[in-house]
């Protein structure tokens, strides 16, 4: 009863173990003795790693893919790829446009096409059977909409929030419907029973920002999230 | 967090968690963590099995805890001390047989184990 305790206990029931979700980063990487480039881009390793954690450290749910740049970097932002740890984004494409210009160069929304999605769904249709056999919930980890907006306008997403809060009110509402995508894709296309939305640049912020910019922009990937019957968490 | 309109939140391990889960309970969401992996596991400066048992003992205080990392695993660890952890939440709170399942399965992979400890 893995998958159900870890779900019930999501749900804020008590159960009778306490369940185990590990945020696992990128420590799969080092499990199968290979870069972290190279895990993070290749379809079989990554669902080999999910079950290998899994094995290993008997845990009730596994991320299938735990990498908060990945949304980024199907809107064109650049990555630095590291070895023994998760990219860095190093250029975005919002980031040196005058706030006029921002409205119009938004990139356009991905789909399960675009970027690592293929790679991401081919390791999800890899991985569910083997965790399925086990009893094991498949856990999707989607960019929050501050991650999403902090990785494509760089440090003046901040001055934009004093100085100019209509356009930030639109990058965190293109944003969240980039979260909103990438949960559903989670939700729907490849079947995760869970779907976390990781926003820790979003614990930065102060309380009446997080309200007013991240609280409005989360609610899409919920209302998919639930519509498809899984379990949804917030991730800071 | 607990407002959000999700299920579920994690916290990192900066927040206290005794006082996540009772918002969390207020909220009638469960709550996730948040096991000090910087310390523990990074640094390894902090005991593994006083971490867990501080997990433990502040979650199990609210319905809908489950055990988590505090953040994310992004650089090499010594895999043996995540082990540890794992086999303490184990002894602490399931069966006897889930204990002789993990173990089994974690010396099937001594051979890792002993690999990256020689790193």
């Amino acid at each position: 009863m893995a998958k159900d305790h870890l779900i019930r206990a999501l749900r804020g029931e008590r159960v009778a173990q306490i369940p185990w979700l590990p945020h696992i980063g990128t420590h799969a990487a080092q499990l199968l003795d290979v870069s972290v480039s190279h895990y993070l881009q290749d379809a079989a390793l990554l669902a080999r790693g999910a079950v290998l954690c899994t094995d290993r450290y008997q845990c009730d749910g596994i991320p299938l893919l735990d990498d908060p740049s990945m949304e980024a970097m199907t809107l064109g932002c650049v990555p630095h790829w590291s070895e023994q740890g998760p990219p860095s984004i190093v250029s975005s494409p919002l980031s040196m446009l005058s706030t006029e210009q921002l409205s119009e160069y938004l990139p356009p929304l991905p789909d399960e096409t675009t970027g690592r999605w293929p790679t991401v769904i081919a390791a999800g249709a890899l991985a569910k059977p083997e965790l399925e056999r086990r009893n094991v919930a498949l856990v999707g980890v989607a960019a929050g909409p501050c991650t999403i907006a902090y990785q494509l306008r760089g440090m003046r997403l901040f001055a934009d929030l004093f100085r100019n809060p209509d356009l930030a009110s639109r990058l965190f509402a293109y944003a969240g419907q980039i979260s909103a995508i990438s949960a559903r894709i989670y939700a729907e296309v490849i079947g995760c029973d869970i779907v976390a939305i990781n926003d820790t640049p979003a614990t930065m912020l102060q309380p009446a920002y997080f309200r007013q910019y991240v609280l409005p922009n989360l609610q899409a990937a919920w209302q998919i999230i639930h519509a498809a019957g899984k379990t949804s968490s917030l991730w800071a | 967090m607990a407002s959000s309109g999700a299920h579920s939140i994690a916290i990192d391990e900066c927040m206290a968690l005794g006082y996540v889960g009772e918002i969390a309970q207020d909220y009638h969401v469960g709550f996730l963590g948040n096991f000090h992996v910087t310390n523990a596991l990074f640094e390894e400066t902090e005991e593994v099995t006083a971490d867990v048992q501080r997990c433990i003992d502040e979650g199990t205080r609210f319905p809908g805890y489950v055990f988590g990392l505090g953040g994310p695993l992004t650089q090499h660890i010594n895999s043996s001390r995540l082990d540890t952890a794992v086999t303490t939440l184990f002894h602490q709170t399931r069966s006897t047989q889930s204990i002789s399942s993990f173990t089994e399965n974690h010396s099937s992979d001594e051979a890792i184990v002993q690999k990256e400890d020689e790193r």
